[in-house]
């Protein structure tokens, strides 16, 4: 359940927010975390492992946060970088033992939902056309609706360079779309 | 610049496509159950749920003393936490991983208090106290290479003597994630930074709190059903309307067919209006009216809509 009065009033007040466990900022984001993540180009199956890395860093950085940007700002700071190490890195790696068991087939989750993986699958085809960069404020803008301040904030760019990013990505996006829809799929 | 309005909105010029597949992807989101999983997962990378609870506002040079006051905090919090996550999973398998994770953190980082691991676990713990076990031996005595060679100790960082890594140690936390360059996600059980908060009280209490938490029986593994799902948008709905959306979207997702279809809708409607996506709530009033003409929701849709023309 989500206690997200509590934790939102925290999380918003003014200046550095005093006293945040990471539990906190697991719980409140956590799933948008792991939600940007995947559009970021991480595979399902490593999603957990590179959220579990994000809230790592989380947890090592929490005292040194000074409130420079929402909660939630600086959490997408952490899952770009991240996420662009895992896929840097991503080549020369192989994994090893695991301690959880995979996510089964059989787990009753929303994300099972055939419609919505075909969706997800359908638009991370568009999205893997589109550099990391501008993936990166196209997925936080658009998916996150983070506001362009902020996509600025967490990407650590001027305003202006997210500003065309984000024009370039989504001409990008909408040909990948018409291209689809001309083909025949529908997108 | 003003901020150009977003392609999932009508209105924004982008395809009828496109925006169906922006709103439909949204709702992908992570599982009570993964996110329970993962909080376990956490819990043993950060060394135990005292860690992990405690709050880490006060900075490394404060560490010491708001230990206390971190403390107190932690039991509240821990008390919210408890409830908020509605679980935290410690129940079975999760349990053990937690509790072996928080023990993990406890050899590798805190000999001192090793006397007071259950026996199972002196034999991988490389500096076992006498007093613990029926094994003698000075910790002096035993190399690290005594340590059975398990997959566990194979996954812990090995050795009595294994200094910190030198990131840990000197490293300042500014620095650009060097945990993430560096290493596979799976080794996350190198020692944090000592100073990151109040280390040995964080590692007094974490493994006492696993082993004795009342949360161990609280939960078996059980799907959301839709009123689960309906019940937690409902309750975001005022916080925080956009994860209310979320998980209506989430729950349309789901359960397609589900008997709470109205419900969901007068949530999603609700969470729209709320976030000031007035044309969004309004075509989704509409299809709603469409599709159930005799709801008796109908006035309180009515009344949304005009409340935020």
């Amino acid at each position: 359940m989500f206690i997200s009065g509590r934790v939102t009033a925290l999380l918003r007040g003014s200046g550095p927010p005093a006293a945040l466990s990471t539990a906190q900022v697991f719980e409140e984001h956590v799933s948008f975390a792991w939600r940007v993540l995947r559009r970021l180009g991480i595979a399902e199956a490593d999603a957990d492992d590179v959220c579990q890395e994000v809230f790592v860093v989380v947890h090592r950085k929490l005292p040194h946060f000074a409130g420079e940007s929402s909660v939630r700002t600086w959490v997408y700071g952490i899952c770009l970088r991240v996420a662009s190490d895992h896929k840097r890195l991503a080549h020369v790696r192989r994994e090893v033992a695991t301690d959880v068991p995979p996510e089964g087939s059989v787990d009753p989750v929303q994300e099972d939902t055939a419609a919505l993986r075909q969706a997800c699958a359908r638009l991370d085809a568009i999205l893997d056309t589109l550099d990391d960069t501008k993936r990166a404020v196209f997925v936080l803008y658009e998916l996150e609706e983070l506001t362009m301040a902020d996509v600025a904030l967490a990407i650590g760019c001027p305003l202006q360079t997210a500003y065309s990013r984000l024009h370039a990505a989504r001409r990008a996006v909408e040909a990948a779309v018409a291209l689809a829809r001309d083909e025949g799929a529908t997108p | 610049m003003k901020d150009p309005r977003r392609l999932r909105e009508i209105g924004s010029g982008s395809s009828d496509a496109l925006r169906d597949l922006l709103r439909t992807v949204r709702s992908e989101l992570p599982s009570a159950r993964r996110r329970d999983r993962l909080a376990t997962r956490l819990i043993g990378a950060v060394g135990g749920r005292g860690a992990f609870v405690a709050t880490g506002g006060g900075g490394p040079s404060a560490a010491g003393a708001g230990a206390a006051s971190a403390k107190s905090a932690a039991g509240l919090v821990a008390g919210v936490w408890t409830i908020g996550v509605g679980v935290l999973v410690l129940a079975s398998a999760g349990a053990a991983l937690a509790v072996r994770h928080a023990m993990d953190m406890r050899t590798t980082r805190a000999p001192a208090v090793i006397a007071e691991a259950p026996s199972s676990l002196d034999s991988a713990s490389p500096r076992a106290s006498p007093s613990s076990s029926g094994v003698r031996s000075t910790p002096e005595a035993r190399s690290p290479s005594d340590s059975p060679s398990t997959a566990r100790s194979a996954r812990v960082i090995p050795g009595p003597t294994a200094p910190l890594p030198a990131s840990a140690a000197s490293a300042p936390l500014s620095t650009a994630f060097p945990l993430a360059a560096a290493r596979p996600p799976r080794h996350f059980l190198e020692p944090r930074d000592p100073g990151a908060m109040g280390a040995s009280d964080a590692v007094a209490e974490a493994p006492s709190v696993a082993r004795t938490s009342p949360v161990d029986v609280v939960q078996g593994e059980k799907p959301d059903t839709e009123l689960d799902l309906l019940g937690r948008a409902r309750s975001a709905l005022a916080s925080d309307p956009s994860i209310a959306l979320a998980i209506a979207d989430a729950a349309a997702a789901r359960f397609p067919a589900g008997a709470l279809a109205q419900e969901r809708e007068m949530i999603a409607i609700d969470a729209l209006t709320r976030l000031g996506r007035t044309p969004d709530a309004s075509a989704r009033a509409a299809s709603f009216v469409e599709r159930y003409p005799t709801s008796a929701y109908r006035p309180r849709i009515d009344s949304l809509i005009r409340a935020n023309p």
